[in-house]
């Protein structure tokens, strides 16, 4: 017990170990409260989008586009965007050509809107199919409204005029029957389980978040054990060991006392959640968390073992944080990848049981 | 003394480790480099159970539309050898055409299209998710307007006949403008600026990490001369604090950045990655530049440890606003505007 209380007073006491709680802390609330909040938005592809035509047309075109929940539209000066583009700020940039609403009205739909992008690129390819979504309503109403006044005129009868014809486009798009949509449902092809949540853009963001979070806990871990690698170099270790100290329990002290000196944020990263999560999936979360911390400290606490000198720890360990971090991000976008090899590393595993749970 | 600072690395232990982690990386940009030789494509399987004019029409025309088929790759089989195969691993998604789905379209009698999508990759499952909702949008514009065109010519009178037949041809000249939606758009490929994938931009970035390493060890060389009096005698012989931080920065660039370059040898030797020859001066610019800074940061601290934790945060600060970590179009806005002032951000930029 004894070891235990001297481990926590060391702790408290050390200033490397604080100084990184402090700052994790404040980024933590920071990840948290900021970035969760956009990440619905911040999940979307990131477009540029310059409308060069003045007509009704392509102003509905427009505001459909911003209204895309899928896109994140920058929208400005031609030079502005351009240089968003050439920074790497947006994937690919959207031109509305001048003359889109008078080709759409007479029916022409050949190149109507110029796309730049990076060489070969495929998700331009998939944002021209949302785009075409919010293109096809207004192309469809003029080319079925020239082949409306194409027809031969019936005696005695008016025919409608463009903005007649539009207005009952207009009423019947509020019938909800013409909303079409797929019955989707989520399985995990792996376990055969149904998603219980339904998949939203935010879940991408939120992934990255996991990662950082998991990223953090390694962080203070590794911090907190930092003095134990002092006591190793000056040889105080050396000296406890000779006066019958059991190496094991010891051990289990010292962690359990890392742990300790952990565990108010690790409440904290978990409570934060509230806001977007139920209790039940709070109380999940918090035993991950405090799962991935006696992971970390255990981790940590062997590498101070085995390097036995403070430079050679946080030299190793700095290593370990970033490069499960990084390995940890590649796994969100593995599938897109087409491998596997990155998914097994700790902080992949994380994300995947964060997202589990219904981050 | 440029000649001792050589000797003094190559002899120490911390060049040892950075060599084997400089292996490892290599290694693991080799394996993961030989494993994907393409992109891989969308695995879409669709059983076809109406099996009208439409149906067959629309099946056959993404099975052969070049566009399409460049990111997906289609399946067609019965539902039950479609779920067999999506359990497997083997699709992504698969859709289920209902029976008389088309004359039910026709008729505005929705009925729904069953979609089931893997969702053991969330980032994929957003992908395909967003992809149905687009092609929902399609099959509602269509529905809508031919719907609409057969109401008013009913409502004005025209013949039955003439009314089935437009909207026979309206439907099928619809569905052809929504299905033939990649001639809305004049591709113009960026000369400016390659296409780079995630995993390109990943190698980048662990690049950069290593660069800004190789930077902290050659100011942790300096500040360890600093502790030892090494700088005080050397300074006692006539060498500037100057001269001292130039040599060492210059021996760290030629070791380190010797060594990173002979693993981008073997890197664009064994796997598929390939960086540009132009990259070869960023890479040494960066290291050399990183050495100076962090040599220049090494003769502010008095000790070790505070060094090490200093550069260690800072390492990761810079990797997570830079970029590195979140690629910075999907940083939030504020962070994505600092990012344009880290040298991550910068370097990743030069090798595009």
């Amino acid at each position: 017990m004894s070891e235990y209380l001297l481990r926590l007073k060391l702790l408290l006491r050390d200033k490397t170990a604080l100084i990184c709680y402090g700052l994790a802390v404040a980024v933590i609330v920071s990840v948290i409260l900021g970035l969760n909040m956009h990440s619905e938005e911040r999940s979307s592809l990131p477009i540029g989008l310059i409308n060069e035509d003045n007509s009704p047309e392509s102003e509905n075109l427009r505001k459909e586009i911003l209204k895309s929940k899928a896109l994140y539209v920058y929208e400005g000066s031609r030079d502005y965007l351009q240089s968003l583009f050439l920074d790497g700020y947006i994937n690919s940039l959207f031109i509305i050509k001048e003359g889109y609403g008078d080709n759409v009205k007479l029916g022409n739909t050949a190149e109507l809107i110029s796309i730049y992008s990076a060489e070969d690129d495929k998700i331009s390819t998939v944002v021209g199919d949302i785009i075409a979504g919010c293109m096809l309503f207004e192309i469809c109403i003029d080319k079925t409204y020239n082949r409306y006044m194409a027809l031969n005129k019936l005696d005695g009868i008016e025919k409608l005029t463009y903005s007649e014809y539009c207005e009952y486009v207009e009423e019947l798009s509020g019938d909800d029957s013409f909303a079409f949509s797929f019955d989707v449902s989520y399985i995990d092809a792996g376990t055969g389980a149904t998603s219980a949540h339904d998949v939203t853009n935010g879940m991408v963001y939120r992934q990255m978040i996991a990662g950082m979070l998991a990223m953090l806990i390694m962080l203070i871990a590794f911090c907190s054990c930092n003095a134990i690698a002092g006591e190793y170099e000056s040889g105080v270790r050396r000296r406890l060991f000779t006066i019958g100290r059991n190496v094991f329990l010891a051990g289990f002290r010292e962690i359990s006392a890392v742990a300790t000196f952990m565990l108010p944020m690790i409440i904290l990263m978990s409570v934060l959640f509230l806001k977007c999560m139920t209790g039940t999936e709070v109380i999940k979360l918090l035993c991950l968390n405090i799962c991935f911390m006696l992971f970390g400290t255990l981790l940590f606490y062997i590498l101070v073992r085995l390097s036995k000198n403070v430079f050679m720890y946080q030299f190793v360990s700095s290593f370990v944080v970033i490069g499960f971090g990084i390995l940890g991000f590649i796994s969100v976008f593995e599938g897109l990848l087409g491998s596997e090899i990155f998914g097994a590393t700790p902080i992949a595993y994380y994300i995947e049981l964060f997202i589990g749970i219904g981050g | 003394m440029f000649r001792k600072d050589l000797k003094l690395i190559v002899s120490e232990k911390r060049f040892l480790f950075f060599s084997l982690i400089l292996l490892a990386v290599t290694m693991i940009a080799v394996i993961f480099g030989s494993q994907n030789r393409e992109t891989p494509k969308v695995s879409l399987g669709v059983c076809d159970n109406d099996n009208s004019q439409y149906s067959v029409l629309l099946v056959d025309y993404f099975k052969q539309n070049e566009v399409f088929t460049s990111y997906i790759e289609i399946v067609e089989e019965s539902e039950d050898e479609l779920e067999r195969l999506f359990f497997e691993g083997k699709l992504d998604v698969y859709l289920v055409i209902p029976k008389d789905f088309a004359e039910n379209l026709i008729k505005i009698n929705n009925m729904p299209m069953k979609a089931v999508i893997n969702s053991a990759d969330p980032t994929k499952a957003v992908v395909y998710k967003t992809l149905l909702e687009s092609y929902g949008q399609y099959i509602s514009a269509v529905e809508l307007n031919c719907q609409a065109l057969y109401d008013i010519m009913d409502r004005e009178g025209y013949p039955d006949s003439l009314v089935d037949e437009e909207n026979f041809a309206v439907s099928y000249d619809l569905i052809f403008t929504a299905l033939g939606k990649d001639e809305f758009y004049e591709i113009k490929p960026s000369e400016r600026i390659k296409g780079i994938s995630l995993v390109n931009y990943y190698i980048y970035s662990a690049l950069m990490f290593l660069v800004l390493y190789c930077g902290t060890f050659a100011g942790l060389g300096l500040l360890r001369d600093k502790l030892s009096k090494v700088r005080l005698r050397m300074e006692s012989i006539g060498n500037s604090k100057v001269k001292m931080t130039l040599s060492k920065s210059f021996a760290y660039t030629l070791i380190c950045g010797g060594m990173v370059l002979i693993s981008l040898i073997i890197v664009n030797l064994f796997s598929r990655f390939s960086f540009p020859a132009v990259s070869v001066i960023s890479i040494l610019l960066s290291i050399f530049i990183s050495s100076l800074f962090f040599c220049v940061l090494g003769n502010v601290f008095k000790s070790e440890g505070g060094y090490i934790v200093f550069t260690n945060m800072l390492i990761l600060l810079l990797t997570i606003v830079g970029g590195g970590i979140i690629p910075v179009m999907y940083l939030p806005e504020a962070i994505a505007r600092v990012a344009r002032f880290t040298p991550n951000y910068w370097f990743i930029k030069m090798l595009l």
